[in-house]
């Protein structure tokens, strides 16, 4: 624990946060406790004003948050996509930028989907060739996120703790851990949901991942468009006291709703309440 | 140079200057306390009765009371403002879009709009005749001067006076209706809900009635547009284009113009989004991992 605290102050990074969307930007802002937010670094205006700006201007940390690098790709990593993140660390004055353990693109071809990087040798030597490629042309450190996954591919030799442990160790970067696809991916495996998330490499824990989902055709999908389910919130039991963000990106409930959910996270992960209820 | 010359230049001037000084002082800043909480009445102030009538339809359709034919059937609340009250009988006669011709909805915003002029927001039918006079009488004063030119020997400075009293004339005719504490009051309103500009399909949902109501006030039809389509285009609304809505508000464009909608039941997540981290792909069935 006391190892996990240590990088979380170097980070400047604490308390909870909301993700912060432009349909929910009022909201956000009007968060009294907010302790940080997150923003989709590709949605980034060219010129940052506005809503964003005044959040920044309040102090208010927020990370950028890397969607379409795809570090997990065959292919170098693009420049072009690099230098992006590190402008938006710039204007957004981030602690840290954050992406995913992922894939979306190869031979030219957009997946339009995160996709799972082939747990092999030769998939983890490539992914750390481009993460270090990233944090060289990057202002701030770099966090990255397992993503849940629908499906595993049959070359994989490491188990996801092994690779997530041997990525960090070697490149150095910091673990964006997302509770809710840990969980994703345990009860789609048939697995244990808080037995995953205590194999993998918390000490590396810059910040932590919530969001909601639903079960379809047998299958859990984490589709941040609907409130946490209880079992999710109780992984958060293991991580206490990590900077925690709620994700939600659509389906979005009324003011008070989403203010109890926020209250309901702060409360299973140990954290102050952001939305001004005391109780 | 006769004195007739110097004396057209200083009645020009007098008048230039008491046009100039009637126009900023015609309401002159709002006192600071000013400052609008009710959606409908900064709908009157920003667009006028389709102001205040798009600021009505947001804010009842919000709260489940109105579609585009008419009543829903949902109880009545509490707490509706008259020309709310006005809009929901007339939607019990006639289309919710033909409501704003109805007479009561428009004795009511004519209620509003006079409690406006009386804050010195908006300027009334009598401040706007004695400006137009002014401006009228600016405008036929260069146009006389101007006719000097046919005289021998006037200067041309004299002409160029006339000519600024012409040009001058021809603006100041166009009175607007919001005075200048009113622009300002505006301005700070939709600075204070920049959230809820349409370029960000701000969620009627989270912001509640008062919310939608605000933003389709302060933003017009383009904010219906963006928070309820389909219901827009039935009540056949002008496009945010033409509804002219867009200038001199909050432009982060960029930011994720699918953000509105859900990440979609099939996939777990996906890159492809601009507006959030599961993304714009949202259709499943490539097993793509989740953000």
């Amino acid at each position: 624990m006391w190892r996990r605290w240590r990088v979380t102050e170097r980070l400047a990074l604490g308390g909870l946060g909301l993700g912060w969307r432009p349909p929910i930007a009022g909201f956000v802002a009007g968060l009294p406790g907010l302790g940080f937010t997150e923003v989709i670094a590709e949605s980034l205006p060219a010129v940052l004003d506005g809503p964003l700006a005044d959040l920044r201007d309040r102090g208010v940390p927020i990370v950028p948050h890397g969607v379409r690098l795809s570090l997990g790709g065959a292919e170098e990593v693009g420049a072009r996509r690099v230098e992006h993140l590190a402008r938006c660390a710039e204007w957004l004055r981030a602690p840290l930028v954050s992406e995913h353990i992922a894939f979306v693109r190869g031979g030219g071809m957009e997946a339009g989907h995160l996709l799972p990087v082939p747990r092999s040798r030769e998939a983890l030597a490539v992914l750390v060739r481009n993460v270090r490629r990233t944090q060289a042309a990057l202002p701030v450190p770099l966090a990255l996120e397992p993503i849940a996954a629908l499906f595993g591919w049959p070359e994989d030799e490491l188990t996801e703790a092994e690779f997530l442990t041997e990525l960090l160790e070697r490149t150095g970067v910091y673990l964006l851990l997302d509770v809710a696809n840990v969980y994703a991916n345990a009860v789609n495996a048939g697995q244990d949901p808080l037995g995953a998330l205590t194999s993998l490499p918390l000490d590396r824990i810059a910040y932590v991942h919530v969001a909601g989902g639903a079960e379809h055709d047998g299958i859990y999908h984490d589709t941040h468009a609907a409130p946490v389910p209880s079992a999710v919130l109780e992984l958060l039991d293991a991580v206490r006291g990590a900077p925690v963000l709620l994700e939600r990106d659509g389906h979005y409930p009324p003011a008070d709703e989403l203010r109890a959910e926020l209250d309901a996270v702060a409360d299973a992960a140990g954290l102050a309440r952001i939305t001004g209820d005391t109780r | 140079m006769g004195i007739l010359h110097y004396a057209y230049l200083v009645i020009s001037v007098v008048l230039l200057a008491v046009t100039v000084q009637r126009l900023r002082g015609r309401s002159g800043p709002a006192p600071a306390a000013t400052s609008l909480t009710s959606p409908i009445a900064a709908g009157a102030l920003a667009g006028g009765l389709p102001g205040a009538h798009y600021a009505c339809l947001a804010g009842l359709r919000a709260r489940g009371l109105i579609d585009a034919v008419g009543l829903t059937g949902a109880p009545e609340p509490a707490g509706l403002t008259a020309l709310e009250k006005a809009v929901l009988a007339a939607c019990r006669r006639m289309d919710t879009a033909a409501t704003v011709y109805d007479p009561e909805v428009m004795r009511q915003y004519d209620v509003v709009r006079d409690n406006l002029v009386r804050q010195g927001l908006l300027s009334g039918p009598a401040e706007r005749d004695a400006a137009r006079t002014r401006a009228l009488t600016l405008f036929g004063w260069g146009f006389g001067g101007a006719a000097f030119i046919l005289v021998p020997e006037t200067p041309f400075w004299m002409f160029a006076v006339a000519l600024v009293c012409v040009v001058a004339g021809f603006f100041a005719l166009r009175v607007p209706e919001q005075t200048p504490g009113g622009r300002a009051v505006l301005n700070d309103l939709r600075r204070s809900n920049r959230h809820l500009h349409p370029a960000s399909a701000p969620s009627w949902t989270v912001y509640g009635y008062s919310g939608a109501a605000m933003s389709a006030a302060l933003f017009g039809a383009a904010a219906i547009w963006a928070a309820d389509h389909e219901f827009a285009d039935e009540l056949g609304l002008p496009s945010a284009k033409a509804a002219g809505y867009n200038s001199g508000m909050y432009s982060g464009g960029g930011c994720g113009g699918s953000s509105g909608s859900a990440c979609g039941s099939g996939s777990s997540s996906c890159s492809g989004g601009s507006g959030s981290s599961c993304g714009g792909g949202g259709g499943g069935g490539c097993g793509g991992g989740g953000g």
